[in-house]
């Protein structure tokens, strides 16, 4: 074979590769941006779906003060499922964190964790996930201090997602 | 150097070589990644299921209905786990792909697992109806959601009236309280063996509130208990499924009776004296013995004792 053929044969051999080569980077390319689009639909799923959960959280049988009271979370409940008790339900929440932090009247600069004297914020769950975007509501926060008096503060429902 | 007849020359080799190669590749390329695309939708359409049943469950109303339109036909895949503590459901769906006429494989699937889905365990429809009912033990435990396809036609003509008035308010399509016309219509009825699904009380003590209180479901030979807003489920959903998340709601219940037994020792602490703690514990333990679903109507009583004791005097540990 003479030396012209052989290097036909290789010039054939390098734009094949190179063919082959621009295809497997545009096959990438395209299932880069298309991982990225899930990513982002998975997060704003993601979002949405922490948002809409707020709500149910504030008005479940483990926070709210009764059947009848809507936005209204029970602190003797707090009180229970930021200990040993809320550690069962880890992998009940779909979501990163539940805090309560009481608002109004609070004579406290500081966050201070509960329990303890002159509390003001409930840390009941936190997976430790970095890059937390977090969401609030305001809600009641009530204690049943004798059968006839319920005494109640302004507080904020934190919940948070993980921002990927 | 002259050309022989019948030989190629080098470029006509390369342009069928190359134009083969990326031609297939193309075709191969596009087929993935439209079945890519389509696992993608489908996995997003069961993730949304999962968000747009939250604002549908009851909150304080006694019940809510919603639906649910895919305005494509789909095929719905509900998976009901118990093996782990809270369990869950394991939601996935597979859209009809129009080019080959039939449905792919399933997307995804999306594990549900602080909501209660009762369904059947593979649902083929268009539109999804959901009916949210609230699960009391005695006290108030979880709201549950009930799926229904746009493909099953129910009559509860004959079904008993608290039924019928519950769920006719709803208005659902594909439920009809009276005049029910169409042949291939499952009937609903109140202790009639004859019938597709037949409800039997079994609440006769005085303490019930009404003979269904608690009772049976009878459905396709098989018999499945049921207490209170329960007997909505047992009558759409295949008996696996129902047995599963009756499982499920049953382990939040032994949580929630802890959490109420820690809460009276708080109440007691701050002069809000309650009676029922003992009752709590011995609840707690029941629960945690019970272990088949099916034994839930065997602590009926129990739970109706806790109740009005815990209405009877005292603080209330729960409202």
């Amino acid at each position: 074979m003479g030396m012209k053929a052989q290097y036909k044969i290789m010039q054939m051999v390098v734009m094949v590769l190179a063919i082959f080569l621009f295809f497997i980077l545009v096959g990438i390319f395209l299932i880069n941006s298309q991982s990225q689009g899930l990513k982002e639909s998975s997060d704003n799923l993601k979002r949405a779906q922490t948002i809409s959960s707020i709500e149910s959280l504030a008005n479940s049988p483990e926070f709210s003060c009764g059947s009848t009271e809507s936005w209204c979370v029970d602190s003797d409940k707090l009180h229970i499922m930021s200990g040993e008790l809320g550690k069962e339900y880890s992998d009940f929440w779909q979501i990163s964190s539940i805090e309560v932090l009481s608002i109004y009247p609070n004579n406290q600069t500081d966050v201070i964790e509960c329990p303890g004297e002159g509390c003001n914020y409930y840390k009941i769950y936190d997976n430790n996930q970095p890059n937390k975007e977090t969401y609030s509501a305001y809600i009641s926060l009530c204690e049943r201090k004798s059968r006839l008096i319920v005494e109640c503060q302004l507080a904020k429902l934190i919940v948070g997602v993980k921002n990927v | 150097m002259k050309e022989k007849r019948g030989d190629f020359n080098f470029v006509t080799i390369f342009a069928i070589i190359a134009g083969v190669s990326i031609l297939i590749l193309s075709i191969y390329g596009v087929t993935k990644s439209g079945d890519t695309q389509k696992y993608q939708s489908d996995t997003t359409i069961a993730k949304q299921i999962e968000v747009f049943i939250d604002p549908l469950q009851t909150g304080f109303a006694t019940s809510s209905s919603g639906e649910i339109d895919f305005h494509q036909k789909i095929k719905f895949k509900n998976r009901c786990e118990s093996f782990t503590d809270f369990g869950g459901n394991r939601i996935s769906v597979a859209t009809l792909d129009t080019s080959r006429k039939s449905y792919g494989d399933f997307g995804s699937e999306i594990v549900v697992e602080d909501k209660y889905l009762f369904s059947d365990e593979q649902l083929e429809t268009e539109r999804l109806y959901t009916i949210s009912k609230t699960f009391s033990y005695p006290y108030e435990v979880s709201d549950f959601i009930i799926l229904i396809p746009d493909t099953k036609q129910y009559c509860l003509e004959n079904a008993p009236e608290f039924i019928k008035i519950s769920l006719g308010a709803l208005k659902i399509p594909t439920i009809s309280v009276e005049n029910c016309s169409e042949l291939n219509i499952t009937q609903v009825c109140s202790s009639d063996n004859s019938c597709d699904i037949s409800i039997e009380p079994m609440c006769l003590s005085t303490s019930c509130k009404t003979k269904y209180d608690y009772g049976i479901v009878k459905k396709e030979g098989v018999s499945v208990p049921f207490i209170g807003e329960l007997v909505y489920a047992a009558i759409f959903s295949e008996e696996d499924n129902y047995y599963c998340n009756v499982d499920r709601l049953l382990y939040r219940t032994y949580l929630l009776s802890k959490l109420y037994t820690e809460k009276a020792d708080i109440l007691s602490a701050r002069s809000c004296y309650t009676q029922i703690k003992p009752q709590l514990i011995e609840w707690t333990n029941s629960l945690l013995s019970s272990e088949d679903p099916e034994q839930m109507l065997d602590i009926y009583d129990q739970s109706m004792n806790l109740y009005n004791d815990n209405k009877a005097g005292g603080c209330k540990v729960w409202e």
